[in-house]
């Protein structure tokens, strides 16, 4: 069978639990997979799919980099790391560091730090190099020659959230003129790679993201005095919570019997925090932040929610909305980005435009004043996501992906 | 009267007005000593004169740099020895801080204040700072006077428990509060009940900026914003306001002026609304060029959710600019809405795009409010009247 790289910052985080059930699924169909991970992962406990599973956790190669919190030990750490590798695989590492120094003047990156990075790779034999996150790509998959193996490339959005093509002007000729194979996650992220300049002969695939249906689904509906309307996201600016805060607060005027609970935690806590007891939401109550839950609690925190709201200002994927769809949740969601995609418009909830207060409260009112309407949509909802974000389909994809190339 | 100022960076851009009072109070004949947590952009004094000390702390904690770790060592020197008993004094309260490194970290923080005992006034600047270094008050008996500003009380009413008590026992038990404004006032009270010894001293504007105007004329009106990138500022609404105008179908340009966290989120989000054309982001600029700036629009626009009262809205208005702003913390107390510029609700880009339409509309309208502005700022906001103040309130503390 193929041997499978995948490449990520760390393994797992919370929020990126779908990489988990893909990587189960890949080594259940055979396939021999090694996780290259920058830093080590304090959320194993948090898994209860991952418990006894030693073989995943023997998997896991991390880089030096993990020793960064401390100046002293990452210089020491990283001189053994380099003794070692020079040791063992003396050739190997020679040509890696060949490697470096010829690529990092092409791309403008630092030739040590590129070097302690991919020195995690040395001695590995790889087919498939699957890098999950595209702003990771730049400075990696320069290992193509190197390992002598096929480069995939994850397109889930990240990229638009970090700063790096503003640094490198040459980064996406760099980054689509070594992939062999492209997997986006939704068609807004394929359409503004497109726009990029991804040429039409790389590769493409679209394997939405899948959710565990079994976990997130709905049991008994509890009933609620007041109307219960959830977000879930990382506090960030990104997820237009100000805008959410504003659409409340107009709803709260019409029907003062809401409740809207945010599930995340991040750096804009106190802007979401600020807005809210400027409306006078915080003292009555209507709007409180739960902070961050557990994965595995999720689900069972919304099973007596009624609507779900999310008005990202920018989003190449959503699976919040899709969760919610799962759970048969009508969801209020703005048309940024990936998500018009992430629901069917006037079947499974009602897409708004962004960065519009005013829209979002008549959606949420017009779903408020009309519980049966909430009910069929939830219902569709789940029958959706059973259709489109099940687990079995998205490995047999990404089966079907990795023996395509 | 012998008085320290005790600021967090400095010089600092968007803190001029701390070399200002520094200054003018040198010149009234006080001896001034402000002291800085950290080292500001030195650029910024060529256009101040100096006639006042300024000294370094050494930071607790973080990088630092070889000329203050010399400061460090020289005061651990001979501080100690010059002052054994201040020096003892000090080291007695730090043994009591549990570990050996929180003590030698206390020791470092409070070293530099040790042979400052002549000095009549400590003003913290800064609540933040105020709470800080509120055991000063203790430890050298000094006079105590904390700056209540803005968003840094405002926020407290959404901080843990803790940080709200912290800043409520600062605030109840200094000698002196200074607000610079009648809300902010207000929300001092609402947090300790206190009333004695809280003096409002609104911010104000330097003579010289008032002194001229150059009349310039545009064919397509210049709109303006600054602060700093943060949520606090508002931007993510004003860019909503500024697409419901270019909708509209009015001609404009507009600029933002300032850095900040949030620099590539409004970027994008100017893309995004398509409003790339109209809008700009210029990055941090200097005071000098803010001025000129200022001097070449002809709307200013302040989009924050929460502000004390915005120096760069006075700034504006004594360049007969017209204002519209929202209606947060002191700025009812600087625009009449109607008079010398327009108030909305915060948070409303409607309301927003409606003012700044009815200015576009009406040039006449933007020169007379203008001319109203600058009359109010003549009369209440000018940095004489507010050297005053500050100097007064000192006296009253000291007598």
């Amino acid at each position: 069978m193929k041997k499978i790289g995948i490449v990520l910052q760390q393994f797992p985080v919370p929020s990126e639990t779908f990489i988990v059930t893909k990587v189960l699924n890949l080594i259940q169909q055979g396939f021999e997979v090694t996780i290259f991970a920058t830093t080590k992962s304090k959320h194993w406990n948090n898994y209860k799919m991952l418990m006894n599973r030693k073989d995943v956790k023997n998997s896991i190669v991390t880089s030096v980099f993990r020793f960064r919190g401390s100046k002293f030990i990452f210089v020491f750490a990283s001189f053994v790391a380099v003794l070692k590798s020079f040791m063992f695989y003396p050739m190997m590492t020679f040509r890696l560091l060949r490697n470096t120094i010829h690529y990092s003047k092409i791309t403008g990156l630092s030739t040590s730090h590129q070097f302690l990075h991919q020195l995690m790779f040395v001695g590995k034999h790889i087919d498939i190099l699957h890098i999950e996150f595209d702003f990771q790509a730049y400075g990696l998959v320069e290992l193509k020659k190197f390992l002598k193996c096929s480069i995939v490339v994850s397109g889930r959005g990240s990229i638009a959230s970090t700063s790096i093509p503003s640094r490198f002007p040459n980064f996406f000729h760099h980054l689509f003129s070594h992939v062999d194979h492209y997997h986006f996650i939704s068609q807004y992220l394929l359409n503004a790679s497109i726009l990029s300049g991804l040429p039409q002969t790389t590769r493409i695939s679209l394997i939405e993201p899948a959710i565990d249906l079994s976990l997130f689904c709905p049991t008994e509906r509890r009933q609620n005095k007041l109307i219960k309307i959830v977000t879930t996201g990382r506090l960030v600016w990104a997820k237009g919570y100000e805008f959410a805060i504003d659409a409340i607060a107009m709803v709260h005027h019409v029907y003062p019997d809401i409740q809207y609970e945010i599930i995340g935690s991040g750096p804009y806590k106190d802007a979401v925090l600020y807005a809210a007891s400027q409306h006078n939401l915080i003292n009555s109550g209507v709007v409180s932040l739960k902070g961050e839950i557990k994965r595995e609690e999720v689900a069972n925190y919304l099973q007596d929610v009624d609507l779900m709201l999310h008005l990202a200002l920018d989003e190449g994927f959503c699976n919040a909305v899709i969760e919610g769809q799962a759970m048969e949740i009508p969801v209020v969601c703005s048309d940024s980005g990936g998500l018009p995609e992430n629901i069917e418009n006037g079947v499974t909830g009602i897409v708004v435009p962004r960065r519009d207060a005013r829209a979002a409260a008549d959606a949420v009112i017009k779903l408020i004043e009309n519980p049966a309407l909430r009910i069929k949509m939830g219902k569709m909802g789940r029958a959706r996501a059973i259709a489109k974000y099940n687990i079995h389909d998205q490995g047999v994809k990404f089966t079907e992906m990795y023996q395509s190339i | 009267m012998k008085i320290i100022l005790l600021v967090g960076k400095f010089p600092q851009l968007s803190e001029t007005f701390i070399i200002r009072k520094a200054s003018g109070l040198a010149q009234a004949g006080h001896e001034v000593l402000v002291m800085s947590r950290r080292r500001g952009d030195k650029n910024i004094w060529k256009s101040f004169t100096k006639n006042f000390k300024v000294e370094y702390l050494a930071v607790e904690a973080g990088p630092i740099s070889i000329t203050d770790l010399s400061w460090t060592l020289y005061r651990l020197l001979f501080y100690s020895l010059l002052f054994p008993f201040r020096a003892y004094k000090l080291f007695q309260s730090c043994s009591n801080e549990g570990s050996l490194k929180l003590g030698f970290k206390k020791y470092i923080k409070y070293l530099p204040f040790i042979n400052k005992n002549k000095f009549d006034i400590l003003h913290a600047e800064f609540l933040g700072l105020g709470v800080s270094y509120f055991f000063l008050k203790s430890f050298m008996g000094i006079n105590y006077v904390t700056s209540c500003r803005g968003s840094d009380l405002h926020l407290v009413k959404i901080s843990s428990e803790e940080k709200r008590e912290n800043y409520a026992l600062t605030i109840k038990s200094c000698d002196m509060v200074h607000c610079v404004s009648d809300e902010m006032r207000e929300c001092v009270h609402q947090l300790t009940a206190r009333t004695q010894n809280v003096i409002v001293n609104r911010p104000a504007v330097d003579e010289a900026s008032l002194a001229y105007r150059i009349e310039t004329i545009n064919q397509i009106p210049q709109l303006i914003s600054i602060g700093r990138l943060e949520w606090i500022k508002g931007f993510d609404y004003l860019l909503k306001s500024y697409a419901i105008l270019k909708e509209r179908g009015l001609s404009f340009q507009a600029l933002i002026i300032g850095g900040g966290s949030l620099y590539k989120e409004l970027k994008f989000s100017i893309e995004d609304l398509n409003i790339q054309d109209r809008v700009k982001l210029t990055g941090p600029v200097y005071h000098n060029e803010i001025k000129k700036i200022i001097r070449q629009a002809d709307i200013f626009v302040l989009s924050s959710v929460d502000e004390g009262i915005s120096n760069a809205v006075l700034e504006a208005m004594a360049q007969e600019i017209a204002v519209v702003s929202t209606m947060c913390g002191g700025m009812p107390e600087v625009i009449s809405s109607g008079i010398d510029g327009l108030l909305v609700p915060a948070r409303d880009p409607f309301a927003m795009a409606d003012a700044i339409t009815y200015f576009l509309h009406s040039p006449g309208m933007r020169k007379t409010m203008g001319k109203n502005a600058k009359n109010k700022i003549e009369q209440d906001f000018t940095i004489a009247r507010q050297i005053q103040v500050f100097e007064n309130s000192y006296k009253n503390l000291l007598s």
